[in-house]
């Protein structure tokens, strides 16, 4: 099961005296679509331009597919980092080509992938004349030249309006299907929420909370319940070890758990204790919530 | 390295100012090979005319006095050469396209090379262009030929390529190492016209000869003609071979430098 394509370990990186990153360690296994979520300034590109050896770490190693890092990895990795970056003054069609003879493969695929993101008429249009939204997709497909094993995205929806960010979503989420593993860096946490499998928080160059996104969204589970008699219920409820605290909220109890419980569990426990629950659900805190949390705590 | 000259070719082919610039060296050069004999007797007429002493009739372009000769005239604009590789090698840094480029799967060592290609390409279509204009106007001026005088001085093209090379390699360590181009434009030409002819001025001949661009201007001496000997002065005429040694280092040392300010360098 665990497969890593990508070990980091301990990873630094200061600019001058700003600390960028600290003591940073991740595993990405293969077929994961991981998340690097965190705010503005946190360290996010730092980490991936280190990994595509734009960026020369102070200290730490970081292995790609089992071994030392060497620019043939590079070419099974494809990566949009930041801005779409092109030559202003080439065609689509020539950039792409400067790329395959980069990545050493066929031009065949060029065609295929500008296809896909819809630029195909506009091919041979200089990188110049293309929309904010059209350079993105060009980096898209740029980024999926030479079937990359993985794919590092780094802010892909930037800047881009709706239409365009649903767009590059879904390409994500397909490119993904095909088993590709990809790394997502983004300060937005419902992209990360719609689009990853796995999440890692990151703030001020510092590693938070690492997992897979369903883990950390009922880590901090919590149950709504109501029964016939609420009183009783409020009572039985602060018995549970596993119940940190009950709240009121309308007509119903919010339970707030310390460790993740099944429903079924505290249904059972419930009615030995002669409760009958009318309603039961789980509550699952937004990931927004958790990564403000996090954060707060951290800036405490 | 084909693979990496293909990758450059592409960058430039579709540019419309690395045609251009080439374009502008093109027609200044091969206009001073063919109009420099023209310019220099309208001075030998004026010469005849003012001095009692009888000045003999020579061409520049016979056989195989023309390739010192060509070299010598030529070599004065490889600046242009230098300035082509230099807005080259600043403009991936403009564009970001050198991190895009090592993102994609290039090695630091890679880029590096290709832009040492580059400036090589160049440097040998600059002496492409001295070669067939030297083959046109030497059978053009020469009354008769034989294979040996053709080929007699044709190590004088080999010194033109590689004060050529060796001032490229300068201009694209200069790029690296500032990646602004208009910068790197100005403190370039700067040291190459203003600063060295000042430390050339200041130092001993001994310690000034190894200069780079001095260097480079000693390998191929001033044409030693028969108006000259005349005057008892004398010039070399042949390559300079210490200079090419000095001229080899340099070049190395360029390319040496620029891998060491790009193997840490963050982009």
């Amino acid at each position: 099961m665990n497969n890593p394509i990508l070990e980091i370990k301990h990873l630094r990186k200061t600019y001058g005296r700003l600390l960028a990153l600290e003591d940073f360690s991740l595993q990405v296994n293969k077929g994961e679509v991981f998340g690097i979520l965190g705010p503005n300034g946190s360290g996010k590109t730092t980490t991936l331009g280190i990994l595509l050896d734009i960026i020369k770490c102070d200290s730490g190693q970081y292995s790609w597919f089992g071994s030392e890092p060497f620019s043939n990895q590079r070419l099974r990795i494809g990566a949009l980092l930041e801005q779409p970056v092109f030559y202003p003054y080439l065609s689509a069609v020539k950039n792409l080509e400067i790329i395959a003879d980069i990545k050493k493969v066929s031009y065949d695929q060029i065609d295929v992938q500008l296809e896909k993101v819809g630029l195909i008429d506009r091919k041979h249009s200089k990188f110049k004349t293309y929309s904010l939204g059209m350079k993105q997709k060009l980096a898209i497909a740029a980024s999926m030249i030479g079937d990359p094993e993985v794919l590092i995205l780094d802010e892909p929806t930037n800047g881009l309006d709706p239409k365009s960010i649903a767009e590059i979503r879904d390409m994500i989420i397909e490119i993904a299907d095909r088993g590709i593993t990809v790394l997502l860096a983004s300060h937005l946490l419902d992209e990360v929420q719609k689009v990853c499998t796995h999440v890692a928080i990151l703030n001020k160059g510092k590693l938070l909370h690492n997992g897979p996104v369903d883990e950390v969204l009922s880590s901090s589970a919590m149950l709504e319940l109501r029964a016939d008699d609420m009183v009783a219920l409020k009572q039985q409820l602060q018995q549970l070890d596993f119940v940190d605290e009950v709240l009121e909220e309308g007509t119903i109890w919010i339970a707030k758990l310390n460790e993740e419980k099944d429903p079924a569990t505290v249904s059972k426990l419930l009615a030995q204790q002669g409760i009958y629950l009318t309603h039961l659900a789980v509550r699952k805190k937004s990931l927004e919530k958790y990564f403000l949390e996090l954060l707060s705590d951290n800036n405490a | 390295m084909l693979r990496l000259i293909k990758i450059d070719f592409k960058k430039y082919a579709n540019s419309r100012t690395f045609w251009v610039l080439l374009l502008i060296y093109f027609v200044l050069i091969v206009a001073v090979f063919f109009f420099s004999e023209k310019v220099l007797n309208l001075f030998l007429e004026n010469a005849k005319s003012t001095t009692p002493v009888p000045v003999p009739n020579f061409s520049l372009y016979s056989f195989p006095h023309i390739w010192q000769n060509m070299a010598f005239f030529g070599g004065g604009f490889k600046i242009l050469i230098a300035l082509i590789v230099l807005i080259f090698v600043t403009s991936e840094f403009s564009y970001k396209t050198i991190r895009q480029n090592i993102m994609n799967g290039m090695s630091r060592e890679e880029f590096l090379l290709s832009k040492v290609l580059f400036s090589g390409l160049l440097s040998l279509s600059a002496t492409l262009i001295l070669f067939f204009s030297g083959l046109v106007l030497g059978f053009g001026h020469t009354n008769e030929v034989s294979i040996s005088m053709v080929f007699g001085k044709i190590d004088f093209l080999a010194a033109y390529f590689l004060e050529i090379f060796t001032l490229s390699l300068m201009a694209m360590f200069v790029g690296f190492l500032l990646r602004q181009s208009g910068l790197a434009i100005i403190l370039f030409a700067l040291y190459y016209i203003v600063l060295e002819t000042i430390l050339a001025a200041i130092l001993p001949d001994e310690v000034s000869i190894f200069l780079p661009v001095e260097s480079m201007s000693n390998l191929i001496d001033f044409p030693n003609s028969e108006l000259l000997k005349m005057f008892n002065v004398n010039f070399s005429e042949v390559v300079s071979v210490p200079d090419v040694f000095i001229c080899s280092f340099w070049s190395i040392f360029f390319i040496g430098i620029t891998y060491l300010l790009l193997r840490n360098r963050d982009f």
